[in-house]
């Protein structure tokens, strides 16, 4: 069953079936991060309007999440809508806002779909330069999801991952000013908590283009990345699937290493001492990390 | 027993898959070693030097990047690659080289000595300290040795100066943030890597410097040992090609 959209476009065969319980012998990502770059490049193809590219887009993005629903993925992150995108025509730009308002829309319709599923749907970016009525919806959405937590959307709208990583700097900083953490307190482990997306453990882009364009930069510093030269709306399985492989192959190599990052970046540092009536650097961290999530939430 | 059968078979399939990629990977590894092998060969038949193929692709060039990263995660540093990288980098304009060591093998000072021993003249001498190179500027050509252990920490120095100086987190924003982190550098005022290569088994950037690879290309080459010039040719060539859009 499909969580977006309608079953009758996700067509699925035996052997995608048979595969995916193969692919399930080894380790399955986590966390999946998308690039879908190559919807107005596929409408140019096509000789289809730039509009009707994205509208294809956003049906391959309901396959490709129940792909990632049938390997029991816990996490998908996909970028949808760019800062940097404000730049592009101002008819383009409207276009996009009225297509994510009808998706959206059409989403928040079937929430009991994604209750169903246990999805929880996040918005992540700086959503106050959408128009008010897509925040609303886009607010109606996560509320409507936000008990769920079988599995996550992270959906980054009006995002980059500067603006992400600078909004987790402003977080830090506020807290050494408030004098809820110090200074020696702040770590890699501290900053990735204080982020709003998880790291990722696959990063798929399609159109051929090998970078990664302010997207999740902190978050997939250690991912395997894999650029495939299909444009998004023809992604195939067994470009995915081959995504899957290759993570499963460099599995042990990438644990290691971010084990052995940890212990460097995490483990060596001293923090200060503790006074009997100040708390402890992990009772301060513990204190600041959960007000922060709750701001998050 | 039904379900524990299915998923012997199912194990069974995966492996045989798995050993099926080793093969076609083995394979299209091998088929690459062997076109760039032929590719150089017509240019070491005619004793044509390296130096003369760099001037000659130099010109050829629409776009030569400002800053080529390298990020090794091999056991093993094939010293005289690293030194040809490096001049081929000068040799086609490239004004900064960074290596960044995922597991502290290198050793800068050896690097430094072969450099000296190909009787490169444009190439000053470097000192090391500790992790980070001095870098001297030997007619705008720069060699950064770092780690990545020491990248990352970089980027936290960067909170913890702006956390202990008590500047308004208002007053921060991606540009101050951008200008403060590069400060930081060693010699400072470096641009962000236009193409970055990592060399190891899989396509990663190992923990690269997070902050500055928003907009590099980003290559990967199984192995530096042996590297061609060739290979490393043709990552220019597809650095000069690509379109950045920025969003547009």
């Amino acid at each position: 069953m499909a969580l977006l959209g309608s079953d009758d476009n996700i067509k699925e065969r035996w052997y995608h079936r048979l595969i995916t319980s193969v692919l399930q012998m080894g380790h399955i990502p986590q966390h999946i991060g998308f690039i879908m770059d190559g919807n107005r490049r596929f409408a140019r193809q096509k000789s289809m309007k730039t509009i009707d590219g994205h509208s294809e887009g956003f049906k391959k993005l309901a396959e490709v999440l129940k792909w990632c629903q049938d390997l029991n993925v816990k996490q998908v992150t996909v970028y949808a809508f760019s800062l940097e995108n404000f730049k592009r025509t101002e008819q383009e730009v409207g276009e996009l806002m009225e297509l994510a308002r009808n998706k959206f829309a059409e989403i928040l319709k079937q929430k009991h779909r994604l209750n169903e599923y246990g999805v929880c749907v996040r918005f992540v970016g700086d959503i106050k330069r959408l128009p008010q009525d897509l925040q609303d919806i886009i607010r109606d959405l996560h509320d409507a999801t936000e008990k769920n937590s079988r599995c996550f959307l992270n959906v980054c709208v009006a995002y980059t991952a500067r603006h992400e990583m600078i909004e987790g700097v402003k977080c830090l900083m506020k807290g050494v000013y408030e004098e809820q953490i110090l200074v020696s307190d702040i770590n890699e482990h501290m900053f990735e908590q204080v982020l709003q997306v998880p790291k990722v453990d696959l990063l798929i882009r399609t159109s051929g283009e090998i970078r990664l364009s302010d997207f999740l930069l902190w978050q997939s510093s250690f991912s395997l990345l894999s650029f495939v030269d299909s444009l998004w709306p023809d992604l195939s399985i067994w470009q995915f699937y081959l995504a899957i492989l290759d993570y499963q192959r460099a599995y042990t190599a990438k644990a290691d290493l971010e084990k052995s990052n940890n212990i460097e970046a995490n483990g060596n540092m001293e923090y200060s001492s503790v006074k009997s009536k100040e708390l402890s650097h992990e009772q301060r961290v513990k204190q600041f990390l959960s007000a922060v999530k709750m701001k998050q939430l | 027993m039904v379900k524990s059968y299915q998923r012997i078979f199912h194990k069974i399939l995966h492996i045989c898959i798995h050993l099926i990629l080793a093969v076609v990977y083995s394979c299209k590894s091998f088929c690459l070693w062997l076109r760039n092998t032929m590719e150089d060969l017509p240019w070491k038949l005619f004793s044509y030097s390296t130096y003369k193929r760099a001037i000659m692709d130099k010109k050829e060039l629409h776009k030569i990047p400002d800053h080529v990263a390298i990020v090794l995660n091999e056991k093993h540093v094939d010293y005289t690659s690293l030194c040809d990288l490096s001049i081929w980098c000068f040799l086609l304009g490239v004004k900064y080289l960074t290596i960044a060591d995922v597991r502290k093998n290198l050793k800068s000072e050896v690097l430094e000595k072969k450099l000296a021993s190909f009787h490169a003249p444009q190439l000053e001498p470097i000192s090391s300290h500790a992790d980070y190179v001095d870098m001297k500027d030997a007619g705008n050509h720069n060699i950064i040795f770092t780690t990545i252990g020491n990248e990352r920490r970089k980027f936290i120095k960067t909170i913890q100066h702006l956390s202990s100086e008590g500047i308004s987190e208002d007053a921060v924003n991606r540009d101050v943030f951008d200008v403060i982190h590069k400060q930081q550098s060693c010699g400072g005022g470096i641009v962000d890597p236009n193409v970055l290569i990592s060399f190891g088994p899989y396509y990663s950037l190992y923990g690269y410097a997070p902050w500055d690879v928003r907009l590099s290309e980003i290559f990967t080459l199984q192995s530096h040992q042996n590297l061609s010039y060739s290979s490393f040719i043709k990552i220019l060539r597809s650095y000069s090609r690509c379109n950045q859009r920025q969003g547009k």
